[in-house]
């Protein structure tokens, strides 16, 4: 059962073609993420699902009802969904209370139901102030209090995080995410951070071209992306070429694990093999190694350590440039390793470019 | 911005202009207190300033409520629906403000007599200072945060219920911003109520003045004008700073999504075109008739010239000395603020409140008594005017200083220039604009004001607003027409042009500086046409 169902949904601005025929599924009760580039037409999407802008073409529907299509639009205040807008819109006139109270009628707006808001958000204490006088975390707890309370059958959030600055953006985002989930709302949130999506989502539809081009679990879309350049641009990659035999597939690093779903994409031998940073191991022992190189750069980032290591030629055939790789220690440029690969890997048919590394 | 100590001869040259700003105000209250307490006392408390302050209450309640209203109306209309043609209506929806007062008073009333009295009055008077309200209205709507309407629709509140919930609380203070600066150009205009027999302070003032010379009822008189004219500006004050406070939302780079108006869309333009009809087409309209068919029309080709002419020396020079005088204080309150050059600032905006016969009549005592040689001389109307319209182009300098960052200039020094090289490189071309504006919203004004010209004016030297007005006055409506022709091409064509230069920059200099603009434009109009 999905909460939203866009169908071939098309519109343009102008002469600007923003969307082209879009397909998105949003399951009920489930955190979804709509993940593009900016100016790809994810924001449009949700504006057109909350009726701020009309479809040119298609059809959207909020659980039974199309709300949306050539002939019907239903007006913004009879969709019941509740929108939160890139920076919260607080209303400036008004405090904390009469924000969140503003959808509800009248006799409600002091009602329990407010106070169980606040609640939630934790905003105790906080209930007569204005919004200037909120930090930017608060503010986007307000906002989506304001958006709960009219208890709406889908939550729609644009880059929420975006105007916050980076030590602030992880917490508030992990509060969001947490009031959302307990209130059980389905939700399509939208951003243009790859790290963002994979961390919070249900489910992630990556917006490419005006089109939905892939929507799948964080897991799978990150290591079995249908093309290479959604594996580009969910993340660091490797793309190295192989020869498909069987389930294995050999490359420079010897033979690699072929995941499940490379299969059906490599329909001949000669393939181009995705390899997360992750999925090289380094090793300083260079003796028995099929792939060895030079350290090139090392980033540092606490947890582990972002590598990039120049392959010797004579034993990197069939590599492209530099090779990523993390470890748990930083190593300094000029150091010689040894580069191991691990499987499952994703491969496609060569044929098909690499438009992005 | 940091806080950087003034330099010595800025601060001077600021406290030295202020002082001269505050001259026309010393020289009334001076005058007044010669009288004599005791009579100073019965000019004031008599039954006449009773009545007159009677007149000048309900119609500025009259005249704001209905400026609010439809200030508001078409505001929304053009920034916030899908009416064809807005841009067009936008720009003709400006124009009355450049057209003096008291030229719509005359087309009304000589088309129909029967606008007089209160009510024609406030026909007038709201056809005439509505954009007074439209232009900051308009200006806030462009720059609050579409998201905010588009929320409150998502929270279930319809198109009506939006306007009042989410859109008015955004745009109150504009609204009343506009409704203060309407009130003040009813205590100053002089020429319209005259010509609607509507008896005001500032109109009885000047009958007191010319026909007695009674000079003590008539300063009397001003101080209870002037007293009135500060307290509305201590409210506008009270009214901005509130609303700075409340800190509004800011907009984000995104054009706001506009009502459609489907079934009433031909109404709605066949409504504002019918507006505009009222406020443009029946002042030229009737101009025209009066020209064609009038008895005494008849053009006197050199003394219309002669009359431009003057009317233009003034405006230049006056807009130059104005410029001048603005440039230091701007600099001064924009990149030195302290409390001392913020009072500094906010005493030569009083002048704001202050009616251009008012400070005519200080500019006469003062010549009379301590300066015999430069009464009626050109020197001394220019200096009133530019005293007078002082506040215009301080607000048009401050606001482009405001944009003119000093890192700026620091990084001018930094690559090598001088201080002067660096002024002249960075600084100057930054604040030309403003510079620009400034002068041509004095010019504009110099040119419509009625008032102080006829007072301070040199014994034969005719303008285009006095040879009008002594036309209108005997009646020789087909006569005049020439002349309050000339007077709205004359006010016209330059804020036209300002308007669409304007519009052109903040085009060029991205959205950012296109929102600040906007409210420049908002508040230098909304002081524009003001004192007359």
């Amino acid at each position: 059962m999905s909460a939203l169902v866009a169908t071939d949904v098309h519109k343009s601005f102008g002469s600007t073609r923003v969307l082209e025929g879009v397909e998105l599924e949003v399951e009920r009760g489930a955190l979804t993420v709509l993940l593009g580039a900016s100016g790809s037409g994810k924001s449009t999407i949700l504006r057109l699902a909350a009726g701020f802008e009309r479809v040119d073409r298609g059809r959207i529907c909020i659980g039974e009802t199309t709300v949306a299509s050539k002939q019907i639009h239903v007006a913004p205040e009879h969709r019941h969904i509740g929108y939160v807008a890139q920076d919260g819109a607080l209303f400036p006139h008004l405090t904390v209370l009469a924000n969140i109270g503003f959808g509800l009628r009248r006799n409600r707006r002091k009602s329990s139901r407010v106070r169980e808001l606040i609640d939630i958000v934790g905003l105790e204490g906080l209930e007569a102030r204005y919004p200037q006088q909120l930090s930017g975390g608060q503010q986007r707890r307000v906002a989506l209090a304001r958006a709960l309370a009219i208890e709406p059958a889908l939550l729609l959030l644009d880059e929420p995080f975006s105007a916050l600055d980076a030590a602030l953006r992880a917490t508030v985002r992990d509060e969001v995410v947490d009031i959302v989930r307990r209130a059980g709302t389905t939700t399509l949130l939208v951003t243009h951070d790859q790290t963002e999506a994979l961390s919070i989502a249900d489910t992630v539809a990556v917006l490419r071209d005006g089109r939905v081009a892939q929507h799948a679990p964080p897991f799978d879309l990150y290591r079995t992306p249908l093309d290479a350049e959604l594996a580009a641009f969910l993340g660091p990659a490797n793309f190295v070429d192989g020869t498909v035999a069987g389930d294995v597939v050999a490359t420079a690093f010897g033979p690699v694990a072929l995941h499940p779903s490379a299969y059906a994409n490599a329909g001949t031998s000669a393939v181009t093999v995705l390899l997360r940073p992750e999925q090289i191991a380094i090793d300083t022992d260079t003796a028995r190694a099929s792939v060895t190189g030079t350290v090139v750069t090392s980033t540092y980032h606490g947890p582990d350590t972002l590598v990039t290591v120049q392959p010797d030629r004579e034993r990197g055939i069939g590599i492209a440039g530099v090779i990523l790789a993390r470890d748990d220690v930083p190593l300094a440029p000029g150091t010689r390793v040894a580069l191991t690969a691990r499987g499952p890997a994703m491969a496609w048919n060569r044929n098909e470019p690499v438009t992005r590394a | 911005m940091t806080t950087r100590r003034a330099p010595r001869l800025v601060l001077g040259i600021g406290l030295a202009v202020a002082a001269i700003v505050a001259l026309p105000i010393v020289f009334l209250v001076l005058q007044t207190a010669q009288a004599g307490g005791h009579e100073v006392a019965r000019l004031t408390f008599r039954h006449l300033t009773g009545t007159l302050l009677w007149n000048t209450v309900r119609l500025a309640v009259v005249v704001s409520a209905a400026c609010a209203v439809v200030g508001t109306a078409v505001a929304w209309c053009v920034e916030r629906t899908d009416l064809p043609g807005r841009r067009l209506f936008a720009a003709l929806l400006v124009i009355p403000v450049a057209i003096p007062d008291f030229v719509i008073a005359y087309a009304w009333s000589s088309a129909a007599p029967s606008v007089r009295g209160l009510w024609g009055a406030a026909w007038v008077m709201t056809l005439a200072l509505y954009p007074l309200v439209f232009l900051p209205v308009a200006a806030t709507l462009r720059r609050t945060d579409p998201a905010l309407e588009e929320t409150a629709r998502s929270l279930g509140c319809g198109r009506i219920a939006t306007f009042f919930r989410a859109t008015l609380p955004q745009i109150r203070t504009a609204i009343l911003g506009g409704c203060l600066i309407v009130t003040l150009a009813l205590l100053a205009e002089f020429g319209a109520f005259e010509i609607l027999r509507y008896p005001t302070f500032t109109t009885t003032i000047f009958t007191e003045f010319t026909l007695g010379f009674n000079s003590p009822a008539a300063s009397a008189l001003s101080c209870v004008l002037v007293a009135l004219g500060i307290l509305v500006l201590a409210f506008e004050m009270l009214a901005r700073g509130s609303a700075r406070s409340q800190g509004n939302a800011t907009r984000t780079d995104r054009s706001p999504t506009r009502a459609h108006l489907n079934r009433s869309r031909i109404p709605t333009m066949l409504g504002l075109t019918a507006f505009v009809g009222l406020t443009i087409g029946v002042p030229i309209g009737v101009i025209v008739h009066w020209y064609q068919h009038g008895t005494s029309a008849a053009i006197h080709g050199t003394s219309l010239l002669t009359a431009t002419l003057h009317t233009s020396f003034y405006g230049v020079a006056a807009a130059a000395l104005a410029c001048t005088m603005a440039l230091p204080i701007a600099i001064l309150a924009e990149r030195h603020n302290s409390r001392a050059v913020t009072v500094l600032e906010r005493s030569t905006f009083l002048v704001q409140s202050i009616p251009g016969l008012v400070i005519g009549l200080g500019m006469v005592f003062f010549s009379i008594r301590y300066a015999r040689s430069l009464y009626q001389t050109n020197a001394l109307i220019i200096g009133a005017y530019a005293i007078l319209f002082f506040p215009l182009a301080l607000v048009c300098i401050r606001a482009s200083v405001a944009q003119a960052d000093p890192a700026l200039d620091d990084a001018a020094r930094s690559l090598g220039s001088s201080p002067v090289g660096a002024w002249r490189r960075v600084t100057l071309p930054l604040i030309a604009p403003g510079l620009v504006a400034g002068f041509c919203l004095v010019f504009v004004s110099v040119a419509s004001e009625l008032t102080l010209t006829l007072v301070l004016a040199p014994t034969g030297i005719h303008t285009l607003s006095t040879q009008f007005w002594a036309y209108e006055s005997n009646t020789s409506y087909g006569a005049a027409a020439p002349y309050a022709a000339a007077l709205i091409v004359l006010a016209v064509i330059p804020s036209a042009i300002l308007s669409r230069w304007f519009e052109r920059r903040s085009g060029l200099f991205g959205t950012a500086a296109a929102a600040t603009t906007s409210i420049e434009i908002g508040d230098l109009q909304a002081f524009d046409g003001r004192p007359r």
